[in-house]
C-alpha cells in the first residue's frame, strides 16, 4: 500500500506539471508561430521561449526520482 | 465537451493577434499626417508608392489612366480591402465569426450607398468605391449598382440567399414605396444587426461580449443620429420614434425622446467625455464628436488583452481610419486648404 502511495505521488509530481506545460507550451506555440510568420528574425528567441515551460515538467521529473528513490 | 472546449481554446486568438499585432507598426502616425498635409499631391502619391500602398499604386498607375487623385483613392481602398480580407483569413472559429460581425460594416456601407443612389434617383455612369472587406461580394453591389430600378434591386436582393441581401431588399421595397431614406436605411439595419446577434449568440465568452458592445455604442451613433436631426428641427418627435433602434448600449429610447440638450442626453453615459467640448448647445455636432469617440475607444482596445478580439478591434479601426484619414488628406491638399485646417478634419488615435 505504501508503495502504491509513494508511486501516484511520483507520478502525480511529473503529471500536473506535464499538463501545466502542455497548457503553457499550446499558448506559446500559437503565438509563436504567428510572430515568426510574420517577422521569421524572432525564430531563436521563440524557441527559448516554447522552451521554457519544459523545466517545470523536468523539476516534476527530479521530484519523482527523489520520492522514489528515497521511500521506495 | 472536452473537444468543444479544446476547440474554443484561446489558441487562435493567440495566433492571430501576433500577426495583427506585427503589423500595427505599419500603420502612420500622428507625425506622418502633419508632414503629408504640407506636401503636394504628386509628393504624398511618391510617399504611398513606398508604403504598404505602393502594390495597389502601380497596379493602377499601370491599368488605368486616372488622375493622382483617383489612383490615391483606389489604392488606399484596395490595400485596406485586401488587409483587412486577410486579417479574417487569419481567424479560426470563434475569433473568425467575431470578424465577420466586425468587418459586417462594409456591407452596411455598401448597402447604404446603393439605397442613397436609388433614393435620390441619381443617374451616375461611374462606380462608387465599395467596400470590399465585407461578407457580399462586391460584384453583388456592382451589380446592384447598374439594374434599372429600385424593384429590379430588390428582386435580386431578394435571390441572393443572405439575410444581408434579403434585409437589403426590404430596405428597398421601402424605398420602392416611397418611404424616407431614413425608415428605409434603418430597416436594412435591423435585418444586418439581427443575423449579427445570431452569430453573437453561438458564442458566450467576453470577447463575443465587448462585439456586443461595439454593435450596442453603433446603434447609439444611429440614434443620436436621428436625436441630432430633431434638435435641429428638421425631423418632428413622432417621426423619430420610429427611427429608433432598440439596444443601443448606453441611450435607451426613454431618454432619447425626453432629452432635449446634449447635457441631458448624455450626462452618465459613457459618451459623457464628449459634453465637455460642446460650447453651447450645438445638438447637430454630437453625432460627428461621438463617432470620434467611437474610434478613440475602438483603437484603444489594442492592449486590453492580448489574448481577445480586442486586438482585431484595433487592427481593424486603425486600418478603417487610416483609410478615412488619408482620403480626407488627399481631398485637403487638392482643395488647397491650410496644414491646420486639414489637421483639424482627420481622427488622430492611437
Amino acid at each position: 500500500m505504501e508503495k502504491a502511495l509513494i508511486a501516484l505521488a511520483a507520478a502525480l509530481a511529473v503529471g500536473l506539471p506535464a499538463i501545466a506545460t502542455a497548457y503553457a507550451q499550446a499558448r506559446i506555440g500559437s503565438v509563436g508561430a504567428g510572430t515568426i510568420a510574420e517577422k521569421p528574425e524572432t525564430g531563436g528567441i521563440i524557441i527559448i521561449l516554447e522552451a521554457l515551460p519544459e523545466t517545470m515538467v523536468i523539476l516534476g521529473f527530479v521530484v519523482a526520482v527523489m520520492l522514489i528513490l528515497q521511500f521506495a | 465537451m472536452f473537444l468543444k472546449d479544446l476547440k474554443d481554446l484561446p489558441e487562435n486568438y493567440g495566433y492571430l493577434n501576433a500577426r495583427l499585432r506585427a503589423h500595427f507598426s505599419d500603420f502612420l502616425v500622428k507625425e506622418d499626417y502633419r508632414r503629408l498635409a504640407f506636401r503636394r499631391l504628386e509628393e504624398i502619391e511618391i510617399f504611398l508608392l513606398e508604403t504598404r500602398y505602393g502594390k495597389s499604386f502601380r497596379k493602377s498607375l499601370v491599368e488605368q489612366p486616372l488622375s493622382t487623385h483617383r489612383r490615391i483613392e483606389l489604392a488606399l481602398a484596395d490595400t485596406s480591402a485586401d488587409t483587412l480580407n486577410h486579417a479574417r483569413r487569419m481567424a479560426m472559429g470563434e475569433p473568425e465569426d467575431l470578424m465577420t460581425v466586425l468587418l459586417a460594416r462594409a456591407d452596411l456601407h455598401n448597402g447604404r450607398l446603393l439605397l442613397r443612389y436609388y433614393f435620390t434617383g441619381a443617374i451616375y455612369e461611374g462606380h462608387p468605391q465599395w467596400h470590399g472587406y465585407g461578407t457580399l461580394p462586391v460584384t453583388f453591389f456592382a451589380d446592384l449598382w447598374k439594374s434599372h430600378s429600385i424593384t429590379h434591386v430588390m428582386d435580386k436582393c431578394l435571390a441572393f440567399d443572405h439575410p444581408f441581401s434579403r434585409a437589403l431588399g426590404r430596405a428597398c421595397g421601402q424605398v420602392a414605396k416611397g418611404s424616407s431614406l431614413p425608415a428605409s436605411e434603418r430597416i436594412f439595419l435591423s435585418g444586418v444587426l439581427t443575423y449579427l446577434g445570431e452569430i453573437l449568440d453561438r458564442h458566450r465568452t467576453k470577447d463575443s461580449a465587448l462585439v456586443r458592445e461595439l454593435l450596442g455604442r453603433s446603434i447609439d451613433i444611429w440614434n443620436m443620429n436621428i436625436w441630432s436631426r430633431v434638435a435641429a428641427g428638421v425631423l418632428s418627435g413622432e417621426k423619430a420614434v420610429e427611427l429608433f433602434i432598440e439596444g443601443g448600449y448606453s441611450l435607451s429610447t426613454d431618454r432619447l425622446r425626453n432629452s432635449s440638450q446634449p447635457k441631458d442626453l448624455l450626462a452618465s453615459t459613457p459618451w459623457e467625455t464628449i459634453l465637455g467640448r460642446f460650447q453651447g448647445g450645438l445638438a447637430e455636432m454630437v453625432t460627428g464628436r461621438a463617432m470620434r469617440e467611437f474610434w478613440k475607444w475602438q483603437i484603444g482596445q489594442r492592449r486590453k488583452d492580448p489574448l481577445g478580439i480586442e486586438v482585431a478591434t484595433a487592427f481593424i479601426a486603425h486600418q478603417l481610419l487610416e483609410w478615412q484619414n488619408l482620403n480626407a488628406l488627399v481631398v485637403g491638399v487638392d482643395m488647397g486648404l491650410e496644414v491646420d485646417t486639414i489637421i483639424d478634419k482627420l481622427v488622430l488615435a492611437g
